[in-house]
Parts: C-alpha cells; sequence; structure tokens
C-alpha cells in the first residue's frame, strides 16, 4: 500500500513536470482539477476581458472515457488521434477527410513500391519538449508486433518484412524491417506492394511511442494518463473517470501556431436529457443526441440559431445469415430465400420509421469510404443490390414466389404460413425495440411467413444464443478500421470475420481477394473491389440496412469544428471560437 | 461478551466466504465473459493470446482457487475491462465521493423526515398528517432518474441557480463546492425523508396507546415532557434499526444519481462492472461492501442494547 501512495505520489509530481509544456496556463493544468464551474465562468469572464475577444475554450460532450492511452492498442482513437500524431494525420477541411504529412516531412517510395522511406520533421517534439525520433517510431512498431503484448492491431502491418515471424514467436525483433536508419530517417520495408499500406499509417498503432517513458512505466503503461507524454496538438491534463476529462493545447506540437483553442473540456453526461439542459444553457458548444431531441435541434438549425453537421460515418448495419448450419429453419442455405428476405424491406420507409436518421444501403461498403481519393460508391456507379432490389420491390406475390420457389429447390413443403424465421438480436433501447417489430412486421406481411423473435439482454448473451445456432438470421455490421474498401471486404474472406459474414464461405470470393495481393494498379483494383461485392450481392450475403451517418449540433460561436471517420473523429486542431459573448 | 463477538467474527469470514464463491460462480454461470466483445473482432490466434493475457484461458476451478487465494492476500486484482484498474484504487478514488453524497443526503433526509413524522403522529388526522403522509407516497414513487433530471430541468436550467452536472474534488472533496452537492443532495434525500417520517410516525402512533403514558400523563406531566420522555425514546427503537443500515446503504452510493450529475463515484462503477463481468473488481467490491453490512449490522445489534436494556444479546450469558 505505501509503495502505491508512493507511485501515486511520484505520478503526480512527474505529471507537474510533464505538463509545464502543455499549454500557456501550466499552473491551472498541473495543479489538481480545477472544477468545471471554474472553467466555465473563466471562459465566459474572458469572452469580455481578453483582447482577441473570446477565450479559446470548448465544452464538449461524450457518453464514455476509453481509458486507454496506449497507441499501439488504439483503444481509444478519438483521444489519441488529437493528443498523439503519427507519420500521417487523417485531416478533414474544405475539401473533406483525406491524410496529410505529420510527423513525417516527405516520403521516399521505391519504384517497386515495397520499401518506404519517411523523412521526420526535426521540429516534432514531446510534450516534455523531447524532440520526436525515428527510434521512437521503430519502438512503436516493435512494441504492436512483440507477442509478449498481444495487441489487436498488430496485423496492421504483417506485410513488413521479418514482421509476422515475429509476432508468431518464429523470428526476432531485430529482423523486423521497420528501423531507424538515423534520428529523422525511419526505412519500412514491405514484403510486397500495398496500396493500403498508407491508409493504415494514420491509424494510431503506427504511431511513435518513446522507449524511456514506457519502460519506466512497465505495466502501467498505457493505464495512467499522467504517465504519458504526447506529440498532438493537445495534451491530456485532467481526467477524472465518470465525470470530466480536460485537453490542454500542446506548445510542443510543431503546428501549435494554427492550432487555436487552448482549452477542451469534455464531460461525461449519460442522459440526452440533462445534456439538453447544458446545451441550452450554453454549458456545452457541442452536442451529439438522439431521438426526440435530435428532432429538436434539427428545427433550432433549421431556424439558425445553432449549426448542424451531419456526415457520412464509415459503418453499414446488416442482417447476417446463419451460413454454418443454414439457421434453425434450415432454410438460409438457399439463396433465393435470402433474396426474398432481402428485396422485401423497404428501407427508405424503415428509415423514416424507425431511426429518423442514417441512410438507405443497397451495397455493403459504406459512402464514407474512399479510394483514390474520392468516394468508392460514387466511383463504381449503382449499389450492388438496387437492380435486382427493384424488379421485386413493393410486390408482395412476387417476392412471395420468389421464397416459395426457394423452399422448392429444397424440396420443402411450399405453404409459407409454416414457415418460421428467427431473427437474434439485443439491445432495448427504443430503436432496437422499433427495428425488431418493424422488422417481424414486414416480413410477415410481405412473405406471409411466421417472424420469431429471440431477443437476449446484452452481448454476451447474444454471442452464446448465436453460437449454439438459435437463429435463421442476427443484427450486425462493419465499422471500418481504415479507410479502404478492402477493410469491408475481407469480412466476409472465408473463417476471416465470421460473427460478420456469418460463416459465409464461397471460394471464388475468396480468390477475388487474393489476387489483390501485391496488385499495385488502382484501376485494376477497383475493378476487383467492385466484383467482389457485386459477386456478396448474387449470393445475398447478407442484408444491408443502411449506411451510418453521424450528427453533431453545434453553438453559432463554434467555427470550422469539422468531423473525420478515420481521424480523431471530432476535428479542433482548426476550430475555434467567436462571438461567444457574455 | 467476548465470546459474543468471538462467534459473530467467525460467523462473518463464513459469510464473506459463501458470497465470495456465490458471486464467483454466478458470473461464471453467465454466458461470454469480459473479453468476448472485443475478442470477436479479432483473428483467432489475436483472439487465443488475448485471453492468456489475462488467464481467461484456464479451467474455472483453477482461475476460482487463484482468485480466493490473491483476496486472502488482500489482492483483489486488475479490472479486466479498464486496464490498470483496482479495487484499492477504486475505493481510494470513488468511495469518498460516494459517501460525501450519501451522508449529506442521509443527514438531510433524516433530520426532515423525522420532524415530519413527529408532526404527522402528534397532528393525527389533521391537514398536516395527510401533508406528510401524500407526501411520503408520492416521494417515494418517483424514481431518481425522473426526480432528477425534473432538478436539473428547473433549477440547473430554467433558474441556472446551480451547475448542471459535476462534484467537488481535490482539496474541496469534503467541505468545498457545495453548490455541486445541493441537486444531487435533493435528489436522493427524499427516500430518507419518505421512509423515516412514515417509519416514525407509525412507531410513534404504536407508543402513544400504551398505558405507560397513559400512566405519565395522568401522573400530571406536561404535554412537552410526555412526548420527550415517554413516547419518542421508545419510539426511537425501529429508527435505530433502520439508521445504521442506511448509514450502509448510502456510503455504497446510488447508480442514477451519480449517473445522470456525472459523479465519479463507486455506485456507478459497480453497476458497469457487473455489466461488463468485470469478475474481479465485482467480486472485489461485493465482498468488501459485504464486510461493511456485517460490521454495520453488529453495531446494530450492539445499539439496540444501549437504546433498551430489556434486550439482552444472544450467548452472552448475563441477564
Amino acid at each position: 500500500m505505501k509503495k502505491k501512495i508512493l507511485a501515486l505520489l511520484l505520478s503526480g509530481v512527474m505529471a507537474a513536470s510533464v505538463f509545464a509544456g502543455c499549454g500557456g496556463d501550466s499552473s491551472s493544468a498541473a495543479g489538481d482539477d480545477s472544477s468545471s464551474a471554474e472553467d466555465s465562468a473563466a471562459a465566459d469572464e474572458g469572452a469580455s476581458g481578453s483582447a482577441e475577444g473570446d477565450t479559446q475554450v470548448l465544452n464538449i460532450r461524450t457518453e464514455s472515457f476509453g481509458n486507454n492511452y496506449d497507441v499501439q492498442d488504439m483503444g481509444w482513437r478519438w483521444m489519441m488521434a488529437a493528443c498523439y500524431s503519427g507519420l500521417y494525420r487523417n485531416v478533414a477541411d474544405e475539401d473533406g477527410e483525406h491524410f496529410i504529412l505529420d510527423g513525417a516531412e516527405s516520403v521516399d517510395k521505391s519504384e517497386d513500391g515495397t520499401v518506404y522511406t519517411f523523412h521526420l520533421r526535426q521540429d516534432a517534439k514531446w510534450s516534455d519538449g523531447e524532440p520526436v525520433t525515428a527510434h521512437d517510431y521503430e519502438y512503436g512498431w516493435k512494441r504492436l508486433l512483440n507477442p509478449e503484448y498481444a495487441y489487436d492491431y498488430a496485423n496492421f502491418i504483417f506485410n513488413v518484412v521479418g514482421a509476422e515471424e515475429y509476432y508468431n514467436g518464429e523470428g526476432s525483433a531485430d529482423d523486423v524491417k521497420a528501423v531507424a536508419l538515423d534520428d529523422y530517417t525511419f526505412e519500412v520495408t514491405l514484403k510486397e506492394a500495398d496500396p493500403t499500406f498508407e491508409a493504415k499509417l494514420v491509424a494510431t498503432p503506427l504511431y511513435p511511442t518513446r522507449e524511456d517513458i514506457a519502460e519506466a512505466a512497465g505495466d502501467q503503461w498505457g493505464k495512467d494518463w499522467s504517465l504519458c507524454v504526447y506529440n498532438g496538438p493537445f495534451c491530456m491534463t485532467n481526467l477524472v473517470e465518470d465525470n470530466e476529462m480536460t485537453w490542454t493545447k500542446n506548445e510542443y506540437y510543431w503546428d501549435a501556431e494554427n492550432t487555436h483553442l487552448d482549452t477542451i473540456n469534455w464531460y461525461l453526461v449519460s442522459e440526452d436529457a440533462t445534456a439538453a439542459t447544458m446545451f441550452d444553457n450554453g454549458e456545452l458548444d457541442v452536442l451529439q443526441t438522439s431521438g426526440d431531441y435530435s428532432v429538436k435541434y434539427q428545427d433550432e438549425a433549421d431556424a439558425g440559431q445553432i449549426q448542424l453537421i451531419t456526415a457520412d460515418y464509415p459503418g453499414t448495419q446488416s442482417l447476417a445469415f446463419d451460413f454454418a448450419n443454414g439457421g434453425s429453419s434450415g432454410l438460409m442455405k438457399n439463396v433465393k430465400i435470402r433474396k426474398a428476405l432481402a428485396y422485401s424491406l423497404n428501407r427508405e420507409e424503415m428509415i423514416e420509421a424507425v431511426f429518423g436518421r442514417y441512410v438507405p444501403a443497397y451495397g455493403f461498403i459504406s459512402p464514407a469510404i474512399t479510394f483514390d481519393g474520392t468516394s468508392y460508391r460514387e466511383q463504381v456507379g449503382e449499389e450492388p443490390m438496387k437492380a435486382e432490389y427493384e424488379e421485386y420491390a413493393g410486390d408482395p406475390e412476387k417476392l412471395q414466389a420468389l421464397f416459395q420457389e426457394g423452399l422448392e429447390e429444397l424440396g420443402m413443403d411450399t405453404d409459407l404460413s409454416k414457415v418460421t424465421v428467427t431473427y437474434l438480436s439485443y439491445g432495448s433501447t427504443v430503436d432496437d425495440d422499433s427495428f425488431r417489430e418493424y422488422l417481424q412486421q414486414t416480413w410477415q406481411q410481405n412473405l406471409g411467413i411466421n417472424v420469431e423473435l429471440n431477443t437476449v439482454g446484452d452481448y454476451s448473451l447474444f454471442t452464446a444464443e448465436r453460437d449454439a445456432g438459435n437463429f435463421d438470421v442476427y443484427y450486425s455490421g462493419w465499422f471500418s478500421d481504415y479507410n479502404d474498401p478492402l477493410d469491408y471486404l475481407t469480412t466476409f474472406y472465408t473463417g476471416k470475420y465470421t460473427s460478420v459474414s456469418g460463416n459465409y464461405s464461397n471460394p471464388e470470393y475468396d480468390a477475388l481477394i487474393d489476387s489483390l495481393q501485391g496488385e499495385n494498379d488502382n484501376a485494376k483494383r477497383l475493378e476487383i473491389y467492385k466484383q467482389a461485392e457485386q459477386l456478396l450481392f448474387d449470393d445475398c450475403a447478407m442484408i444491408p440496412l443502411y449506411y451510418s451517418t453521424k450528427e453533431y449540433f453545434l453553438q453559432n460561436w463554434v467555427k470550422d469544428f469539422r468531423w473525420s471517420s478515420f481521424g480523431a473523429s471530432q476535428e479542433f486542431y482548426i476550430t475555434y471560437i467567436e462571438g461567444r459573448g457574455n | 461478551m467476548a465470546k459474543y463477538i468471538f462467534r459473530r467474527f467467525i460467523e462473518m469470514i463464513l459469510t464473506l466466504f459463501i458470497i465470495a464463491t456465490a458471486t464467483f460462480f454466478l458470473l461464471e454461470a453467465v454466458p461470454g465473459n469480459p473479453l468476448t466483445e472485443r475478442a470477436e473482432k479479432l483473428p483467432a490466434e489475436s483472439r487465443e493470446a488475448l485471453y492468456a493475457r489475462y488467464g481467461l484461458d484456464k479451467p474455472v476451478m483453477e482461475r476460482y482457487v487463484t482468485q480466493m487465494n490473491n483476496m486472502l492476500h488482500g489482492e483483489f486484482g486488475e479490472s479486466f475491462v479498464y486496464a490498470g484498474q483496482t479495487v484499492s484504487g477504486l475505493l481510494h478514488d470513488r468511495l469518498p465521493v460516494s459517501a460525501r453524497l450519501g451522508i449529506q443526503q442521509m443527514l438531510l433526509g433524516v433530520v426532515a423526515g423525522l420532524l415530519l413524522g413527529i408532526l404527522a403522529a402528534l397532528k393525527r388526522g389533521t391537514i398536516a398528517d395527510y401533508f406528510v403522509v401524500g407526501l411520503s407516497v408520492l416521494l417515494i414513487s418517483i424514481p431518481h432518474l425522473v426526480f432528477g433530471l425534473l432538478l436539473q430541468k428547473v433549477f440547473a436550467g430554467t433558474l441556472q441557480w446551480f451547475p448542471t452536472i459535476g462534484w467537488p474534488k481535490g482539496d474541496q472533496l469534503w467541505t468545498g463546492g457545495w453548490e455541486y452537492t445541493v441537486l444531487p443532495t435533493l435528489t436522493g434525500c427524499f427516500t430518507y425523508i419518505a421512509t423515516y417520517a412514515r417509519l416514525l410516525k407509525s412507531s410513534m402512533l404504536d407508543v402513544v396507546n400504551q398505558d405507560y403514558v397513559l400512566t405519565a400523563e395522568s401522573k400530571g406531566l406536561s404535554r412537552a415532557a410526555v412526548v420527550r420522555r415517554h413516547i419518542l425514546r421508545n419510539s426511537f427503537i425501529p429508527v435505530m434499526t433502520q439508521l445504521p443500515m442506511s448509514v450502509a446503504m448510502c456510503i455504497t452510493g446510488s447508480f442514477f444519481i451519480e449517473s445522470i450529475f456525472s459523479i465519479p463515484g463507486i455506485g456507478q462503477y459497480y453497476v458497469t462492472a457487473v455489466n461488463n463481468q468485470d469478475l474481479s473488481i465485482v467480486l472485489g467490491l461485493t465482498v468488501l461492501l459485504s464486510l461493511l453490512y456485517i460490521v454495520v449490522l453488529f453495531i446494530t445489534d450492539v445499539l439496540y442494547a444501549v437504546v433498551d436494556p430489556r434486550i439482552s444479546m444472544p450467548g452472552s450469558g448475563s441477564r
């Protein structure tokens, strides 16, 4: 116990010394947590007092903190991408979402696309004033692969020479070809050219880590924010679990000149009603909410009282079939039956009746995913399910005939009223409940079959029911880890992400995905992506429901706040406050 | 007395052991484990490594023995879900927060409740009595969540008298930042008001009809003296029984109040831990909180004897 207290004291002292470089107001940052009222009071008073007009403080709500400060773990992307920085930075500005050089000043790529040489900028520093060097990158990457730590995202760099071997315990760290040639040159050698490699560089597992700091923290690395140093635009300077968190501008960030906000206060607010009270009061500047509150604020945004940002989010919700056993009804192995189920849903109607937001999905890959700089969806034209869907849409007789053809193929009784399809799901929010009811009613009406709802309390129970095979169809979906269509398509590769694919397996599909290996021609890749996605829908491998979107309400004085899919989510690096007044 | 205390001590150890064992196996019986959701998204080989890292690849009985053995040495282990979070860390950071909130609620609620109870008993059948009874029923039936949100909307939103959320920290942990504590304290104290007002009222009505009250009155004692010395003192026995339990309950925190006011207390964490099947944390907190209850129950028994000497302690031998 004494040791613990000593450790706490030490960490306090370290925190104080570390944050001396973090933000202009180092005393309040390092000292005991200044209360939120003082912060917001300071914001209000400061607005009239400061010469420039507004204090650059932003207050925002969140529903949870990530409790993970280890970039290699990527447990908390939206914090990490704002408080840390890697070779590239994923940004969102008036040109949309793209990545720019951040820790690297320039990159040389070998002719065959296998050797990347990153020249680091020499003015990049950690929040304790130490320079960010190529050794920090080398340490971070090798740490990611260290089998002892079993990092989730190690497979992001399995294509690096020696990486997979080291991770599997067959090679050593020294054989991994991700090395610091000198303090500011970092060289990576890939086994084969991979056009998705650069897209992965914005992910936090490939960020640098300070060896001295991480080794000193030992077991506690990544668990205690006060033991960390930061190299991003902001640093964490206060965090109280279940309560609040403060980010302060990092004066040592190489581009600190262009970072305007001095302080970002995050409040953990679990109830939408509370958040609404705070937003109405001006205690919050940015709000994410749902349901009725979303409708209320949409009206206020229309009236110009507040601002509204909506954006695509790289997630697709879908229903997965039981390909392993054909489901509890035994029918799911038949493609016509799967199609009848998929085509009997009117997605526009569903979105209006159930969710009140989102975009209807007739494909799998989200519109937020870009390829070669522009949206993949726009490049490939019509969504893969659309044409066939429209042949059947809104025609119950045709849909039922399709279902019956399937039954015949299986040699079963074609009396639809004797068919029961089981839908497995969990969750008890209003959205969850109304979606279940919508699905049950729609299928029963359009197809004349019975739909049984197998609804369980939480995710663990859900996986237990799923693994026991007590379903035909379950609620599923994919939220992308990096910005490339491949991340979506890989999920349906045999045995890869069975919780998404429902154990879908098609050698033809696997061969298509395999053929992408080492393929450097973007036009060819695009063609293969398109074929692969189309194949999923020819097979009706899943029922797409909707593409996810994000919705932010902002006070009118918040300027240049943006949303990104693969970076910090909330992009504050160019945000500023103007005209808050008192 | 010593023999009694020794017996209670042995009972306590046994009870704690049973509680710990039951908690462990109940959590084991729930399908899935704390890592299920995280492991789902991983390729098979990483999944195995992850389970091995948290020791979840071992058989149940082996983990049970390890866990119990560690607990004997005062180590409850680390959270599966929140890296680095330990039971002792939680108690150190969060218990004071929940305790202050609970004590404030209880002090305010019990005092107000007792006063209202006395009022209702003495003015039986009047408007005041009906008001207290009506209020109690109303207060006890409105859920904390609704009440808290209502107070927030009115006093923080419309009137802006108090901050909407937050809790004093650092130097102010125990004695400062009162403006933050007003709304959460009010939200929680109504339960106490309702409970104690009804408890004391019914107990007093019982006592009023006793013969010794009649005797006291016929002796010519003043009304005030009768109430103070004979009625109140005797009607406090049920209150004394309830009070230690309230004390024990109050410092363990309230999930809803802590959650809507963003108060970093222990009640909120406990519920989250159960939902996450965070075994080591749930087990540790359950055992420690049970210990608290058991100690409090013991103190209650002793207090009984103090308030009413006619009640003797079982096994104490002396009459």
